[in-house]
């Protein structure tokens, strides 16, 4: 059911996409981009800005190695930062090379009572090159977002295309996306842990994406567009001045709208993880409580019990054994 | 060993109620504990009867409770917000590889309290329901927490292995912190807070009874060696103040290291004081 309904919602979207490529192309081809893109930019805004107005009242970062103490102890860097570069270091670790997920093993009970911990490196491997391929391919679509068209786009292009297989030739990150994603949908429902906790706001953005890449794949591909008409349309909305060319076939119109809908959908949902990284307390906080004192913002006068209160109440047991008293 | 079993249950973790049997569920607090410390709702109850006698409003004053430490810690809405599901975490809970019980996957761990959430504080969870991932704060709910958030040690390994950090130790002194609201808390926390507010060690033992402890072992100590030992307490003016654990006075085979370690002061002439209120 939670993997039925969103695989429908995808195909649903899609048929809209191609519904309004034949009724309204004006709405689908200018104005629902722009409001998407304006719900994400100020969506994700919003999000950051609601977590930013909530105070960290305590450092709690998570540390995985020896802390800073004594100088003839070495302590761990980047597992256990006390310094800010430390927490540079850890935190482009962490985003550039997905650093926790390298970590990740699997575990087996063994028969003799044995507990082993196995490297798995496939959830790193596939959140990796899914994410990456992602922001290339993103990259290589600024040939229709500028003009003229930048420096580095050609020079993707070469690396990407470098197989030569096919005209126009397939691009390397085309297929890493769709396996990445592919398997990481395929790793949700196989392990049965993992469909235990899945929900449909897990499957929906995988299988939008996925909708995304097989359209633009199979629009690059098989059933090809007027890419001239294209690049006008695009450069338009970029340069913010948006005319609608004729002609622009139904699977662009596909392809644009499962992008306007990622794009509205993203600050809604898990997704917003790309802000939230930088923002987590325990990433992003160095663990320098012994050098440096932190003053918890909203801190407030607790109820202490002092000793006289206490040397009141044991008063005479104090006196009968013998101990020194305050008062006598 | 082997008979653990990682095996998903066949119904959904949301149609899977807790059942408190004996021996899985903790004593709740002494009411004295709680009432010495000012805490909420104290009184008798249960986790193995049905009934945990909830103020009437119980309802609002957890889900007050956690829109107010919403505010409050930046870490509990984020992570609320965060969690991918990615199932990094998972198998990562020495609780779950010992019990294979699925609530104490990290991740499902957090998803009891963030259902919740989901269904007060976003607008999907509150249109779709389940469907999200989203429901209904319920006694069974509450019973649920109290159950899973007690099996937490709070050691933070999961957030070691989240890419984001999401750390369910946060997350279960929050749920802990809203259980505490309506009187929901176990013995085993309250009862040494109550005692070390009251007489400065979270065993309770009163002035006397550490003096008598400490004359005891250094008397043994003195009939082990020939050598007088007289071990100094609550005096002024000493240059060290020694903090000694409790079980080294209470237990064996740490009480040896106590009677090692007096004997040492007495030999290198230290100018120590022990505490009857602390230790």
């Amino acid at each position: 059911m939670r993997v039925i309904v969103p695989l429908v919602a995808v195909m649903v979207l899609a048929l809209i996409g191609y519904a309004g490529s034949l009724v309204s192309p004006g709405l689908f081809g200018i104005i629902i981009p722009y409001a998407a893109l304006l719900i994400f930019v100020g969506g994700i805004i919003w999000r950051v800005l609601k977590w930013a107005a909530v105070p960290v009242p305590f450092r709690i970062p998570t540390t995985a190695g020896q802390q800073k103490s004594l100088p003839w102890i070495k302590d761990a860097k980047y597992d256990n930062p006390s310094t800010t570069f430390g927490v540079i270091v850890r935190m482009a670790l962490e985003v550039l090379l997905f650093r926790s997920l390298f970590r990740n093993t699997s575990m087996e009970l063994k028969k003799d009572r044995n507990l082993a911990y196995i490297q798995e490196l496939w959830l790193w491997g596939a959140a990796l090159a899914f994410h990456y391929s992602f922001l290339v391919i993103f990259l290589r679509h600024f040939r229709f977002f500028m003009h003229p068209v930048p420096p580095f786009v050609p020079l993707i292009q070469a690396f990407d295309g470098f197989l030569e297989i096919g005209v126009p030739t397939l691009y390397m990150t085309d297929l890493a996306l769709l396996g990445a994603a592919g398997y990481l949908f395929f790793r949700r429902i196989w392990y049965p842990q993992m469909r235990y906790i899945s929900l449909m706001n897990d499957y929906f953005p995988l299988f939008l994406i996925l909708g995304i890449g097989i359209s633009g794949v199979l629009m690059r591909h098989f059933f090809r567009v007027d890419l001239m008409a294209v690049k006008e349309l695009a450069v338009g909305l970029f340069s913010l001045h948006p005319a609608l060319p004729a002609g622009i076939g139904a699977p662009f119109f596909i392809h644009l709208f499962l992008v306007s809908c990622l794009l509205a959908y993203f600050p809604w949902s898990k997704l917003v993880h790309v802000a939230g990284v930088f923002m987590s307390p325990t990433r992003n906080l160095a663990n320098n409580s012994r050098m440096k004192r932190h003053i918890n913002p909203w801190n407030y006068p607790v109820k202490v019990h002092t000793y006289e209160e206490w040397e009141e109440e044991f008063h005479d047991l104090i006196k009968d054994c013998g101990l020194p008293l305050d008062k006598e | 060993m082997s008979s653990i079993s990682y095996q998903t249950p066949a119904t959904d973790w949301m149609d899977t109620p807790v059942e408190f049997r004996h021996g899985n569920w903790c004593h709740s607090a002494n009411p004295k504990s709680l009432e010495y410390l000012g805490l909420p709702y104290p009184r008798k109850w249960a986790a193995c009867e049905d009934d945990w006698k909830l103020p009437e409003n119980w309802k609002e004053i957890v889900l007050e409770g956690m829109r107010d430490r919403l505010q409050r810690f930046r870490t509990f809405r984020i992570f609320m917000d965060i969690c991918v599901r990615c199932g990094a975490c998972a198998d990562k809970c020495h609780f779950f590889i010992g019990g294979g019980d699925p609530k104490n996957m990290p991740v499902l761990r957090a998803e009891l309290l963030r259902s919740v959430y989901r269904r007060e504080y976003t607008l999907a969870g509150k249109i779709m329901g389940k469907m999200v991932g989203a429901r209904e704060l319920t006694v069974d709910v509450l019973k649920e927490w109290f159950s899973y958030f007690h099996q937490c040690t709070e050691c933070r390994r999961c957030s070691v292995f989240c890419p984001y950090g999401i750390d369910t130790a946060e997350i279960t002194m929050m749920a802990r912190e809203l259980m505490s609201l309506v009187g929901l808390s176990i013995d085993w926390i309250i009862t040494p807070a109550a005692n070390c507010f009251r007489t400065g060690n979270h065993l309770g033992v009163l002035p006397h009874g550490f003096k008598d402890s400490i004359d005891f072992a250094a008397d043994e100590m003195s009939d082990i060696t020939g050598v007088k030992i007289e071990p100094s307490i609550n005096r002024k003016g000493a240059e060290i103040l020694f903090v000694t654990p409790s079980a080294d006075y209470f237990a064996s085979p740490h009480y040896y290291t106590l009677l090692g370690y007096l004997a040492l002061f007495k030999e290198i002439g230290l100018d120590y004081t022990s505490s009857t209120p602390t230790r």
